[in-house]
């Protein structure tokens, strides 16, 4: 049998690196010495399209961080990052443009990601805009996201503190869908949900994910989440990744004692035990 | 909870509400629930059923325009409603305390974790500086804060976000209450800081005896400490209950369903399970069972509203269980 084609992934990091600068007490400042934290270490990581790679860790561990890089709001310290085979640097600005639409983000903090005094319509026709859409075929788009994300028409004339965290969650998919990307970097996109919420979100985007052949990358801080709906998962640790595996290798046999910790803080409920 | 010491804590037919154009808007319909100390009582729900409003009303607490409607509140010997701002005051700085869910509220980024625990020291027991400052330093250690002493010195930006919800309530201990309210106190932590949060809690409960109200929208979480369990829906208690019944028997859909809605480690891949749509919108209550548009066992009968039962077990606020 033939071996299938190697396909090159997605995105690669190589010897990816970030470090802080930090203030620093004045006597370190005096002496040119600024103190720095390395928020990330080393990260090698090579995802393929359609994955859904799930980041866990705990606060502080440098999920966020990683996030921002991947999608270009924080420069790495060391490392290269390559889109479909091609290494991004800094320079070329055009290239960056065009990387910055076809790799998109949402937050934790539905809020604070749209702008309070725009109505959502305005929002929405402005990312669209962005993407390129003619301004005459605008409209038809903006309904086509509100039914892909399951939002009523209704939100369109309301101003983000008039939705529900759910409804704003959806808007800034819709927004990030707007622009059509093949990659979606989510930090903890659900965190600030109740459970019963949750759901809804994580099936729309794992949806989104098949319906488009997006490929999807999850930080949280949810195990049991990442279980259900990821095919790959990175344990991370002070800025290094220290375990990686399918969810079942991972959760069922976990190598590392930091994973093992993370598995045992997941609250279990009372199950029947039948 | 044995039925032998009268509870701690009773609140019975507690209303509150907002002013509208047309009159008071009612946003909690009634609500009853008694709590002994050394117990631990959940008040589970999603966002806008009620569960703060219903904890800060028990501490005279309420947001601007919010009014307590109607009930009684017992605390102890005092019975809430007969007295004055004043003594309520007085009660809730020394009986009860409240910690929420971003404890930065509680701290006052200005001052010393050390200068902010000895104030509230002094400010409920006549003690010395010195004194007090011996205090709020083995307050640090039961809340489980490395080198407690010179953790007084530290400023509360300094600190993570599980180590300042333990300051938080290092300082909601400082009057020595009988009764913690906690209000959703680990939504914006990671999760293993949510389990130490969880296991102090706890420990509190056994070593001081406190009542604790635990409010939360994850019935796997306050499995982890509670004994019993009120499920909030749009303004009322719908099911009251044991967590071993709750888990084993649940009588309510919406019980049932928001067992189900919670992830497990244990679960296949494929899409979560989910409550269809959204909890009503302030005031804006369907007629009959509230629960009925995102209900799948909804029938004719539930255009009526369903009985409630207040604090009895094994009953739950649906016609199907009533
Ligand atoms: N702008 C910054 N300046 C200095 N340090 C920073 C900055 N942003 C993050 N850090 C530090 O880098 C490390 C990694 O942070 P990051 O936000 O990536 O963590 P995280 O895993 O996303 O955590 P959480 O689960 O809390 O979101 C932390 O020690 C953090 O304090
Ligand atoms: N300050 C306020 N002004 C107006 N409405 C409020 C205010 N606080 C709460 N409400 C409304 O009261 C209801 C119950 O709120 P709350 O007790 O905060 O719910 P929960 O804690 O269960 O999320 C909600 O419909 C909410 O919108
Ligand atoms: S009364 Fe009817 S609608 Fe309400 S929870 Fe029971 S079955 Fe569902
Ligand atoms: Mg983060
Ligand atoms: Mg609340």
């Amino acid at each position: 049998m033939n071996a299938p084609p190697p396909t090159t992934p997605i995105l690669s990091l190589r010897g990816i690196g970030k470090s802080y600068r930090l203030r620093g007490g004045l006597l370190a400042r005096l002496r040119g010495r600024t103190p720095r934290l390395d928020a990330l270490r080393d990260i090698d990581l090579e995802i393929r399209r359609g994955d859904i790679v799930g980041i866990v860790g705990e606060s502080g561990s440098g999920k966020s961080t990683l996030g921002r890089i991947v999608v270009r709001l924080l420069e790495p310290t060391e490392g290269v990052l390559s889109f479909e085979g091609t290494a991004l640097s800094e320079g070329t600005s055009r290239s960056l443009r065009a990387y910055r639409r076809r790799v998109q983000m949402i937050f934790q903090d539905s809020g604070s990601s749209l702008n309070p005094r725009k109505r959502i319509r305005r929002t929405l026709h402005e990312a669209l805009r962005a993407a390129g859409v003619p301004r005459g075929r605008c409209n038809e788009e903006i309904a086509q996201l509100l039914r892909r994300t399951g939002l009523p028409e209704g939100i369109l004339d309301r101003h983000p503190h008039a939705l529900s965290g759910g409804q704003r969650q959806r808007v800034n998919i819709a927004r990030a869908l707007a622009m059509q990307p093949e990659l979606l970097v989510a930090d903890e996109p659900v965190s600030a949900l109740d459970v019963s919420l949750q759901g809804q979100i994580i099936n729309l985007l794992i949806g989104l994910a098949a319906e488009s052949g997006l490929t999807l990358i999850f930080i949280s801080h949810d195990l049991a989440v990442v279980r259900r709906i990821c095919n790959r998962v990175i344990v991370m640790q002070s800025g290094v990744i220290v375990e990686s595996g399918t969810p079942s290798e991972v959760m069922e046999n976990p190598q590392h004692p930091y994973t093992r910790k993370l598995l045992d803080a997941v609250p279990k409920g009372l199950r029947e035990s039948a | 909870m044995s039925a032998a010491a009268p509870a701690f804590l009773e609140v019975s037919d507690l209303r509150i509400g907002f002013p509208g154009r047309a009159g008071d808007v009612p946003v909690v319909h009634g609500v009853d629930f008694a709590l002994s100390a050394g117990e631990t009582l959940a008040l589970v729900g999603e966002s806008g059923s009620g569960k703060s409003l219903t904890a800060l009303s028990l501490i005279d607490l309420l947001p601007g325009g919010a009014r307590r409607l109607g009930g009684r509140i017992r605390i102890g010997e005092n019975q809430l409603d007969t007295l004055s701002s004043n003594a309520i005051r007085k009660i809730r700085g020394g009986e009860i305390a409240m910690i929420f869910q971003d404890p930065l509220s509680a701290l006052n980024p200005a001052f010393t974790v050390g200068r902010q625990l000895t104030d509230a020291i002094r400010s409920h027991h006549p003690l010395s500086r010195g004194a007090a400052a011996k205090r709020a330093e083995e307050l640090l250690d039961l809340v489980g804060i490395p080198s407690p002493k010179a953790r007084l010195h530290s400023f509360p930006h300094e600190m993570s976000g599980g180590q300042r919800q333990r300051v938080a309530i290092a300082l909601a201990l400082a009057s020595g209450p009988k009764l913690l309210i906690a209000d959703e106190p680990t939504t914006a932590l990671d999760v293993t800081v949510q389990a130490q949060i969880m296991a102090l809690l706890a420990r509190l409960r056994q070593e001081l005896g406190l009542a604790i109200l635990l409010i939360s929208h994850n019935l796997d979480l306050v499995a982890e400490i509670c004994h019993r369990v009120a499920v909030m829906y749009a303004g009322r208690i719908v099911e009251t209950n044991t967590v071993e019944e709750i888990f084993r028997r649940p009588q309510h859909p919406y019980t049932r369903m928001l067992l189900d809605c919670i992830p497990r480690l244990d679960d296949r891949p494929g899409p979560l399970a989910t409550i269809p749509g959204e909890p009503p919108l302030f005031g804006k209550l369907p007629s009959g069972c509230p629960f009925r548009p995102r209900c799948p066992a909804a029938h004719e009968r539930c255009l009526a509203m369903p009985p409630a039962f207040p604090q009895e077990a094994g009953q739950a606020a649906c016609w199907l269980a009533a």
